[in-house]
């Protein structure tokens, strides 16, 4: 089935050909559970498809019933269905890390503008035409509603030029990477009709809710597919005929089915009452009771698990513990068990901060790799020696430091997050391994998030991110080093004592970390000035750990083949978040023709 | 007598008005509070989502929040649970009372049936059992009985999804009824009121069943038990000089004196069946009371917690109250004893 | 509720007349009498009893288990075998398979079983002891002091056990086996006091009882030689039924992950991890499930009918039927009380 497809495709360069590696080691794998089958295979897409009156139904995890469509008011809100209703601006291709027309045809950031031209044959499920206009009434909400793009901009500095054509007026230098990756989850949402009212009462009182108390019973969107009705389990959506992207569609109607929870969302794509899955963890057992005409399509996150140490503990607080701690732990196999013995979890290699791990191309920003601690796990020897440089000694097979203290600690994790809760069991274990007594804790999610991580019990290890789906490095690296969540959450200085980058045994100095940040933040994403900010910052990341990445999640999509045909890996359009969502835009997921 | 209504009411009263307070400082002592649990909803929901975002998101919605003192909180809540006010669930953004109302008649339908049809089952084999007494029949079952009522409901729950659903699927593992049924109930649609039915009853099959075969074996237990002892009873004896048929002995004295005593107690197990519903409605993830317990709980949503646990104490307080209330009517001999049956 | 409706009839005239001749026993003879009462005729009941001797046999193997297993068998340890293999398929070495994690499935069933054990002791114990205080108290002083506890007990009786644990559980977070072993049989004991009340009223009207009085026997005395052997049966009731609440409602609790676990394994915890693991999904994985799902079953099942059989060995007629003679009539109606309609209250 999908191995054919697999190899023979031919897809635009990729600089990251990890994922055709991983993609075939699991089509084999798969192809070796299944054996002969003559359920449908995917089929290759030809482009002039006709027209069908097929359905693709893909889960909610929204009662339909419940549903409202203003994603500024988050109960409620369906995620998934927006993406299918609304359009996003622009789209980000994970793999290659480029971004692609969306609502915008096209777009340019210079030092003190960016220019964003919205597609000119876009128009709204009512019939009206979507311009410039209806672009800077979003970005004027998203700016009343503290959308991160306030950093560079303000609601005065937002104009539209002519019919298509919207200018953003920059405060301060941002390089290209940055300032889309902080549009990227943004839709084109906010049409005239229920918004322009709202739009004026946060002009008067920018202090306002009226958005946040919005609840919009109906969608009026751009994207392919517009809101037909709602029946207590399933979202009815139709084509949309006079969408931008309408040439692309062959099939009539996208359904969304009520499913909650995984277990239920297996069995629904089993039983074939879905078309697709569009995200969910499954590990390679699971992966084996699906049909045959079940394909995997993956795309890396670039999110993933960290372990998070408090640095104002009186142990984590040193750079020995949480370096031996590094060394200690083995993270291919920490990410071999979170994934089930699949390959949705990548381990992280070098810890430098910069995501691109699933693929090595974290190590592109490098130019000498090799000059940074790997921390390659089961290193005990390079533990120990560390620990007793540190002043620790080995009891009765336990670490205590010079006070005769045990090194123990708690381990805190989200219960139910159950890939997480693998990682750091396996994870614990490899440190009980080492002689550190460590005691995991699972916490409700809610206590976790609020007492743990952001409230006032704090934790002395636990379960966090090191990355948050940004490709770029300047986005990581201030995550780990400079935000406010490293000083809130972990406690994490906002200046540290490194040794020249390279020179692990140099002399100390002291590196402010703020200014460093946004020095990069300006720069250039292709100048050598903005590498060089970039190794200097993985170096210091390296150096003194402030989180130990562990693995990188790569998401896993299904899609049944037995009525549609997909694009597959290592296609670059099905790096795009969802590829359920964003395939049907651009033709690359079809219906077959009906018999 | 009257004194004894007036007894049992007032009581009844005082119940709920101590399990009212117990619960709202309880559920305030809650660790975790709505902000926390909204942040975490929205870290889970949109990983793509800013820091400053999500801090913007949790700031609006914590406004939204009543910040008055406690005892202001609780003296506002009694006044507005007794408008039939149970407050504003905070993450489904709709009235508490709205969501229970909704979700109410199906913890009832399912609970109901499972009860009666366990009631059923029970004592037909309870009575069985008992006039087989000692026999390979009476034996067997009698292990198989305890053997069930062993099991935890939601066990069986799990199991039962597991086979009937996941692998043979022959029944559906969750949700009230079909995405394709119109939700009919009406005497002018009968044909489209008994597909809607059949369709809700097939959805809530395994869930029914998993609470039968728990409670089924209780029953029969208890009704074997009552039995054997009303069939040693002397006016048996006299029954049967009397000449009176066996069958006539079985239903007439047999019958009615051994399930008298379990009368009071169905009352009871039906106020009692909506607390029951707390798992084995999340095991289904079938949307009755149960189900937004636990939703309200993971997601602290004290007002949705408050309301349901009120409701299930205000079913149960029912359920003791018309016991108390009715038992004297139907066992005549309860009158004598003033109500002292319990 | 059966527990409510059904009298006991404990009490009959060849016991009131027992107890009135202890008084006159030399000290010897009634250290015999009453090791005959609690070890032998308890001893020969369980052994006569084919129910008694399976259920006392099954909680003996758990406590075996509980007290020597972890010593004796492997912890559960991350990768300590394949991943997620079946039974007995590598020998013995791994007898009922592994876990996604690799982790031993028989070491995680006897590693969590002392914690449990732990829980359902603390369970039994809290709710005896609260039970017979609060009913002796009330039976006993009478007045406004029972009006009190008896309203308590009353309000404590119509709170839906469950969603009331669920609510405790989340707000407390109990991580010691004790703590939470008492937490979930919070409302138990307001069955066994109102019991005990009623069995004290009763009691206290009886001759012997007031000829004690009469006696100068102090309270406290009376309750130990009178009046506890007398409601034995409910004490021993109320244990098994906060044992299996404890059960019930512990597993349930994990399983849906309102109770915080450590390392620690925990059966529930197991059932969570099998079903999010997939192990409804793929047949090859049904042992991770079936195991914890025996194991909880078994010891509820012992219990059930170790009650039963032992409920003989507290009631005075029916004892003296099994030990002395070798008796046809059958077992007392009595043996009901144990089970209930559908899990927890």
């Amino acid at each position: 089935m999908r191995s054919e497809g697999m190899f023979h495709r031919d897809v635009e360069a990729s600089r990251r050909p990890f994922l055709q590696l991983v993609g075939a080691t699991g089509a084999a794998a798969l192809a070796g559970c299944f054996g002969t089958d003559s359920s449908p295979s995917n089929e290759e897409i030809t482009g002039d498809e006709p027209m069908t009156d097929r359905t693709f139904t893909a889960p909610t995890s929204v009662l339909p019933e419940d549903m409202q469509w203003n994603s500024a008011n988050d109960s409620n809100y369906p995620d998934r269905p927006g993406y299918v209703v609304f359009d996003r601006l622009v789209y980000f291709q994970a793999t290659t890390g480029e971004f692609v027309a969306g609502a915008l045809a096209d777009w340019e950031v210079t030092e003190d503008a960016a220019t964003l031209t919205v597609q000119d044959d876009l128009t709204w499920h009512n019939g009206t035409d979507a311009t410039a206009d209806d672009l800077v009434r979003k970005l004027h909400i998203s700016l009343y509603d503290s959308h991160p793009i306030g950093n560079f901009t303000a609601v005065e500095n937002v104009t539209a030029v002519d019919e298509t054509t919207v200018e953003v007026g920059l405060e301060t230098t941002v390089s290209e990477p940055v300032f889309l990756n902080s549009i990227k989850s943004m839709l084109l949402d906010t049409p005239a009709a229920q918004y322009d009212d709202i739009l004026s009462e946060l002009e008067d009182d920018p202090e306002s809710t009226a958005l946040s108390d919005f609840a919009a019973a109906e969608p009026i969107g751009t994207g392919p597919f517009q809101y037909e009705r709602t029946g207590e389990q399933e979202l009815v959506t139709t084509k949309f005929e006079d969408s931008h992207w309408a040439d692309r569609v062959n099939f009539a109607e996208y359904r969304f089915r009520f499913i909650d929870g995984n277990e239920q969302a297996w069995q629904a794509i089993r039983g074939g009452s879905v078309d697709a899955l569009h995200n969910i963890f499954t590990s390679p057992d699971i992966m084996g009771s699906f049909p045959n005409s079940v394909l995997e399509i993956q795309q890396p996150a670039n999110w993933g698990l960290s372990i998070a140490f408090d640095h104002d503990h009186k142990h984590f607080g040193r750079r020995a513990v949480r370096k031996a701690i590094a060394h200690a732990v083995d993270r291919e196999i920490v990410a071999e068990n979170s994934a089930g013995g699949g390959d949705a979890k990548a381990p992280v290699g070098t810890p430098t901060g910069i995501v691109g791990n699933f693929d090595d191309s974290a190590d592109d920003w490098l130019d000498n790799p090799g000059g940074f601690e790997e921390y390659a796990g089961r290193n005990t020897d390079r533990a120990a020696e560390l620990l007793e440089s540190a002043g620790f000694s080995m009891e009765d097979g336990t670490w205590v430091d010079e006070d005769g203290e045990t090194l123990t600690f708690e381990c805190k994790v989200p219960a139910a997050w159950n890939e997480w809760v693998d990682a750091l069991i396996t994870f614990n274990q490899h440190l009980q391994d080492f002689g550190i007594e460590t005691n995991l804790i699972t916490r409700d999610d809610s206590v976790y998030f609020g007492q743990d991580l952001y409230g006032d019990t704090g934790f002395d290890a636990a379960g966090f991110w090191w990355s948050d789906g940004w490709t770029y490095p300047y986005h990581s690296l201030n995550w780990n080093l400079n935000s406010a969540d490293a000083q809130t959450v972990y406690n994490y200085p906002t200046s540290v004592d490194v040794p020249p980058k390279g020179d692990p045994d140099g002399d100390p100095e002291t590196v402010e970390l703020a200014p460093e940040l946004e020095a990069l933040v300006g720069m250039d994403a292709d100048s050598d000035a903005a590498r060089r900010k970039i190794q200097e910052l993985a170096w210091i990341f390296n150096y003194d750990l402030p989180q130990l990445p562990v693995q990188e999640k790569i998401d896993q999509c299904f899609v049944s083949v037995e009525n549609f045909k997909v694009a597959e890996n290592p296609d670059p359009a099905t790096s795009v978040q969802y590829p359920t969502t964003y395939l049907p835009r651009v033709g690359k997921l079809v219906a077959k023709a009906e018999d | 007598m009257q004194q004894y209504y007036l007894e049992r009411t007032l009581q009844a009263v005082i119940t709920v008005v101590s399990v009212m307070t117990l619960a709202f400082f309880l559920l305030r002592l809650m660790p975790g509070n709505p902000a926390d649990a909204y942040r975490a909803e929205l870290i889970q929901n949109n990983p793509q989502l800013s820091q400053a975002d999500i801090d913007h998101r949790v700031e609006q919605k914590l406004n939204v929040l009543p910040d008055a003192p406690l005892h202001e909180q609780y003296i506002n809540y009694v006044a507005g649970l007794l408008q039939g006010d149970l407050g504003e669930s905070i993450n489904e953004g709709v009235p508490v009372s709205e969501i229970i109302s909704e979700a109410l008649p199906w913890t009832i339908f399912t609970m109901s049936l499972a009860l009666l049809l366990s009631f059923a089952i029970g004592i037909s084999f309870g009575a069985i059992m008992a006039y087989k007494e000692g026999s390979y029949f009476d034996n067997g079952l009698s292990v198989l009985s305890i053997f069930c009522n062993s099991i935890p409901n939601y066990i069986v729950g799990i199991l039962s999804i597991w086979f009937l659903g996941y692998q043979l699927e022959l029944f559906p593992t969750g949700g009230r009824y079909s995405t394709e049924m119109e939700p009919t109930v009406g005497l002018l649609e009968p044909i489209q009121t008994l597909a809607f039915l059949g369709d809700a009853l097939w959805h809530a099959s395994l869930l029914i069943l998993s609470y039968t075969v728990v409670a089924a074996g209780g029953w029969a237990l208890r009704m074997r038990g009552n039995s054997i002892q009303v069939l040693g009873e002397e006016y048996l004896r006299v029954a049967r000089l009397r000449g009176l048929s066996e069958r006539r002995i079985a239903t007439r004295y047999v019958g009615r004196n051994a399930v008298l005593p379990l009368y009071t107690a169905l009352l009871i197990a039906i106020g009692f069946a909506l607390g029951g519903s707390v798992i084995l409605e999340q095991v289904f993830t079938y949307p009755g009371v149960g189900y937004y317990m636990i939703e309200g709980l993971e997601a602290r949503d004290y007002p949705l917690m408050m309301g349901v646990f009120l409701v299930m104490t205000v079913a149960v307080v029912l359920g003791v109250y018309i016991a108390d209330l009715t038992y004297g009517l139907i066992d005549p001999r309860a009158q004598t004893r003033g109500g002292d049956h319990r | 509720m059966s527990e409510r409706t059904e009298s006991l009839r404990a009490i009959d005239d060849g016991d009131a007349f027992e107890a009135v001749a202890d008084k006159t026993m030399s000290r010897r003879e009634r250290y015999r009498r009453l090791f005959d009462r609690w070890v032998l005729a308890p001893g020969r009941i369980i052994r006569g009893d084919v129910r008694a001797r399976i259920g006392a046999s099954i909680l003996l193997l758990y406590a075996l288990v509980g007290l020597f297993g972890p010593r004796l068998y492997t912890e559960p340890e991350v990768n300590q075998g394949p991943r997620s293999i079946t039974p007995l398929s590598e020998g013995l070495t791994h007898p009922l398979g592994t876990d996604n994690l690799g982790r031993d499935i028989l070491a995680q069933i006897i590693h969590a079983t002392p914690s449990m054990l732990q829980m359902i002791v603390a369970g039994g114990l809290f709710v005896t002891v609260l039970g017979v205080t609060v009913g002796t108290t009330a039976g006993f002083s009478g007045g406004r002091t029972d009006r009190v506890l008896s309203l308590l007990t009353d309000i404590v009786m119509t709170i839906p056990g469950l969603p009331l644990i669920v609510i405790l559980a989340a707000l407390l977070e109990p991580q010691d086996p004790v703590v939470t072993g008492l937490v979930l049989t919070i409302n138990v004991w307001a069955g066994l006091a109102r019991e005990i009340r009623s069995q004290v009223l009763s009691i206290s009207r009886h001759s012997y009882v007031e000829a004690s009085q009469a006696m100068g026997l102090s309270t406290p005395t009376i309750i130990v030689k009178d009046i506890l052997p007398n409601i034995m049966p409910y004490v021993l009731i109320t244990f098994v039924n906060a044992a299996r609440q404890v059960i019930f409602a512990s597993i349930g609790l994990y399983f849906l992950g309102v109770l915080p676990y450590d390392s620690v394994v925990n059966w529930g915890v197991m059932i969570d991890q099998a079903v999010s693991g997939g192990a409804m999904h793929v047949m090859s994985l049904a042992h991770w499930l079936i195991a914890p799902l025996a194991a909880i079953t078994l010891l509820s099942f012992g219990l059930i009918l170790f009650s039963q059989g032992t409920d003989r060995m507290f009631n005075p007629r029916v004892r003296a039927r099994h030990s002395s003679t070798t008796d046809t009539a059958d077992e007392p109606a009595d043996e009901t009380t144990t089970t209930t309609g559908g899990g927890i209250r």
